[in-house]
């Protein structure tokens, strides 16, 4: 499996790359899309399989789409004698290694795989008389752990998340309007 | 590597999968013959009967014809997105047939249990969500690449109608998944079964607001702007010949799926009306197999009669009506009925 985990990981490097250096826009939102997509095999691969279902559901699907609408837009013309680098370059490089050697530092002294978190039982206490007969709700599934670690060990983090949401697409709404 | 590993794990599989394939072709070649000429009744006419007995050979010739025509590429096109923009739309309804179960377990004589699926998997629906999700690219990128105008905007045009009634299909179908407990289709198949009712009683709004979303998002009429076979020109209008055909047999695929999806969501899938299935199941397998198998298809194809019956009725939609019902109108009442269901859940499915 570390062969697939590997070649997934270089192809989603080299993806993002190819984002970020192709000159045609399309180009550069069909390698995104692809980058996305072998994200979701990436979280197939640690049995991720919800996550990778929504990242296939959410990011390729929905914000995609939203990028690739937004890029037929634009004036393919100008952008072709656009210059792609300019001297923030530098500047960004030596970020990005900084950031590189930091993450990288604390990810080798790091434990894995991570200490256990306390994790609340899967157990429906107050299951009524039907659900109690259905075989499937005593099994655990990989969505269910995912449910119960949002809703329950989680549940401040996630509703925190959502206000933050609610306001960016109410400060949306109110930017995107003319008058108020 | 072990012999049993590889029966079971590749070739059975595989054997499930090219059945299951052939099947569906089948189907997908032998629907459009059925609308053609369902529709052809509907307007009191024959429809195409002449090639072979009641018309039974058109699909053949219809595939022959599209097979042999010349494959154009505009010279303005993007050749590579040109070519490869019909398969994004080709493959996610093909993949979305392996997650559905068209009976209760057979079990063997050796005891063991075979699932009636390829891969009875736990993400079940919220797969073939994800990958209708993708279908969408084939249309923009075969809108985009044609290097004309006129398909860009039909592309445009589709793409933001499929969006705009992606979310009221997710919620609806999202309150099924609330009452079941489970994305998996043969649990929710399940659930109905021993909950005793169809989900179509609890959810009836949502069972409307999905209807409508499904026949926008495969792109039939009323809601056929993507298209607009007769008077607007549609993002497919530069492809010719086998790549149209994957576009085409896309759309029809994607029919047949949503006929199979139906039933399985709202109509209780291979569950018997009149009939306690789980007791029976427990005395006669065999014979609740094969009669669960009959009823799922029979809905299916009742509800695959209705769905052409739907295009042969409504005349179709303006562009800025058919985003404003989808934003305006169906978005609210499926957040609405997401709460209403969450109730009826909590309160009185004991």
């Amino acid at each position: 499996m570390i062969v697939f985990v590997v070649l997934v990981s270089v192809l989603i490097v080299f993806f993002s790359i190819m984002v970020v250096s192709l000159k045609h826009p399309i180009s550069s939102a069909v390698s995104l899309l692809i980058a996305f997509l072998l994200l979701a095999i990436f979280y197939l691969l640690y049995g991720a399989e919800f996550v990778a279902a929504v990242q296939v559901l959410i990011y390729a699907g929905g914000i995609m789409v939203l990028y690739l609408m937004g890029v037929m837009f634009t004036d393919s013309e100008w952008i072709k004698i656009t210059r792609q680098t300019h001297l923030q370059a530098w500047l960004a490089l030596f970020l990005v290694l900084v950031f590189f050697g930091y993450f990288g530092h604390k990810l080798y002294h790091s434990q894995y795989p991570a200490p256990a978190v306390k994790r609340t039982e899967i157990s429906i206490a107050k299951k009524s008389e039907t659900e109690k007969k259905l075989p499937y709700l005593q099994r655990e599934t990989n969505p269910r752990s995912v449910s119960v670690a949002l809703f329950k060990d989680y549940i401040y983090p996630f509703e925190i998340a959502s206000v933050l949401l609610t306001v960016a697409v109410v400060g949306g709404v109110f930017l995107a309007k003319k008058e108020v | 590597m072990n012999s049993q590993i590889l029966i079971n794990y590749i070739a059975f599989p595989l054997i499930k999968i090219a059945i299951l394939l052939a099947a569906v072709f089948t189907v997908v070649a032998y629907i459009v013959l059925v609308e053609r000429r369902l529709l052809g009744f509907f307007q009191s006419r024959l429809g195409p009967n002449r090639v072979g007995p009641l018309g039974l050979i058109q699909p053949v010739a219809d595939g022959l014809k599209l097979f042999l025509k010349e494959d154009l590429i505009p010279t303005n096109a993007n050749p590579f997105i040109f070519k490869i923009a019909p398969i994004f739309s080709f493959f996610p309804p093909f993949v979305g047939f392996a997650v559905l179960t068209f009976a209760l377990p057979l079990i063997m004589p050796s005891g063991k249990m075979h699932q009636f699926a390829v891969a009875d998997v736990d993400l079940g629906i919220l797969l073939i969500l994800s990958l209708s999700s993708l279908g969408i690219f084939g249309i923009i990128l075969a809108g985009w690449s044609s290097g004309s105008k006129y398909p860009l905007f039909g592309s445009l045009r589709s793409a933001s109608q499929m969006l705009a009634y992606e979310i009221p299909l997710t919620l609806s179908v999202i309150s099924v998944i609330m009452m079941a407990g489970s994305f998996r289709l043969s649990d929710i198949v399940t659930a109905q079964q021993t909950y005793k009712f169809y989900f179509i009683i609890p959810g009836i709004v949502a069972f409307f607001v999905y209807l409508i979303s499904v026949v926008a998002e495969t792109n039939r009429t009323p809601f056929d702007l993507p298209e607009g076979e007769s008077e607007i020109i549609g993002f497919h209008t530069e492809y010719s010949g086998m790549r149209f055909a994957f576009f085409f047999m896309a759309e029809y695929a994607n029919v047949v799926l949503i006929c199979m999806l139906t039933p399985a969501l709202f109509l209780g899938g291979y569950d018997i009306p009149f009939l306690n299935d789980l007791e029976l199941y427990k005395t006669h397998p065999y014979l609740v197999n094969v009669l669960g198998f009959l009823s799922y298809a029979a809905k299916s194809t009742l509800f695959a009669y209705f769905y052409i019956w739907i295009r042969a009725t409504f005349p179709r939609y303006r562009y800025d009506q058919l985003l404003k019902v989808g934003w305006s109108v169906l978005f609210p009442i499926s957040l609405l009925n997401l709460f209403l269901v969450a109730l009826i859940k909590l309160f009185l499915m004991k």
